[in-house]
């Protein structure tokens, strides 16, 4: 086990988080909207505005999970962290 | 053929309440014991009598040291070694539970969701405590990334607070889902074991154990996306982007 940035392992790691982000991200913005339909009584509608979230968040954390591009220089490219 | 999930089910051993709460004696309490009896045997053994040229035990205590190390340091700086004890805990204490799991008749600690959400919690928690510290108010503006046109922010701010608090949700389901789906699968092939009998048994059973090795390369990469995830959370809070 030594240095956290061979392919490799960097690799594996995104193996492993990025199905599991994206399913579970999508599943909790529309069980929070779910859930606060019944609390509000709007159904459907805030189910609805809580699975575009989560979708929207889901697909965030994906662009975002992939680091900054190749070569470029710290710095603001849109690219935040 | 029994309920490959049957083994997940927990059965209290001895009975407790405390001020109401229900704090009885189970099966995952006192496996939770073992790996931490594990934990402290492994590295009690490793640093007894230490050598400067290290025996094998001392060497892979050593390394996982280092890896941690070099991740904090990574993904923190400087002021993450004071977050060094809570980081090698974390590590060690699942990729532990993970392994431990594997062994048959064992139950498994972080195939319980609030074993894991537990964890993911003090991660979070200790996200927003160390960004409030070091940053103070100032530690909102990581929900605004930087770049952004103004009139983005509406809907780019909820997106953002929302993926701050899914984090460790998603932290958390994921170890879970791993755990529990792989030792189900290896229980429902199991059950197929004993269904086919001798003549058509020999085939799940191979299936089993390439899954067995399978699931100890999870327990490791999971321990590992865990806790590398950990310091990156809490880095963004440090370093605030």
């Amino acid at each position: 086990m030594a240095d956290p940035q061979d392919p490799f392992r960097q690799g594996m790691s995104m193996a492993a988080r990025v199905g599991v982000e994206l399913a579970v991200t999508i599943l909790v913005g529309a069980l929070l909207g779910y859930g606060l339909d019944r609390w509000f009584s709007t159904r459907p509608w805030l189910m609805l505005v809580g699975l575009i979230l989560g979708t929207a968040t889901a697909f965030r954390n994906l662009y975002r999970s992939l680091g900054p591009p190749p070569d470029s220089k710290k710095g603001n490219d849109g690219k935040s962290a | 053929m029994g309920n490959p999930l049957e083994h997940f089910e927990l059965h209290t051993l001895i009975p407790l309440r405390l001020f109401g709460l229900d704090i009885s004696i189970n099966q995952a309490v006192v496996m939770m014991w073992v790996v931490c009896a594990a934990v402290f045997l492994f590295f009690w053994a490793a640093t007894r009598n230490a050598r400067l040229i290290p025996t094998k035990l001392q060497s892979t205590a050593e390394l996982g040291v280092e890896f941690l190390r070099g991740l904090i340091l990574e993904n923190m700086g400087e002021k993450g070694m004071k977050l060094f004890p809570f980081i090698a805990t974390l590590f060690f204490f699942i990729l532990f539970s993970n392994l431990l799991g594997l062994v048959p008749g064992a139950f498994t600690v972080t195939s319980q969701v609030w074993v894991n959400g537990i964890l993911a919690l003090a991660v979070f928690a200790l996200s927003i405590v160390m960004g409030l510290v070091i940053h103070g108010v100032h530690y909102f503006t990581i929900f605004v990334p930087p770049g952004t046109p103004w009139w983005l922010l509406p809907m780019m701010i909820p997106i953002e607070v929302f993926s701050q608090f899914v984090r460790p949700v998603v932290l958390a389901v994921r170890l879970f889902a791993n755990m529990t789906a792989g030792h189900t699968v290896i229980n429902v092939l199991l059950g197929l074991v004993l269904m086919g009998g001798l003549f058509l048994g020999w085939m799940p059973l191979g299936f089993t154990v390439i899954l067995g090795g399978l699931e100890i390369l999870v327990a490791f990469i999971q321990a590992y996306v865990f806790t590398v995830l950990a310091t990156v959370y809490i880095g963004d809070a440090i370093k605030l982007h």
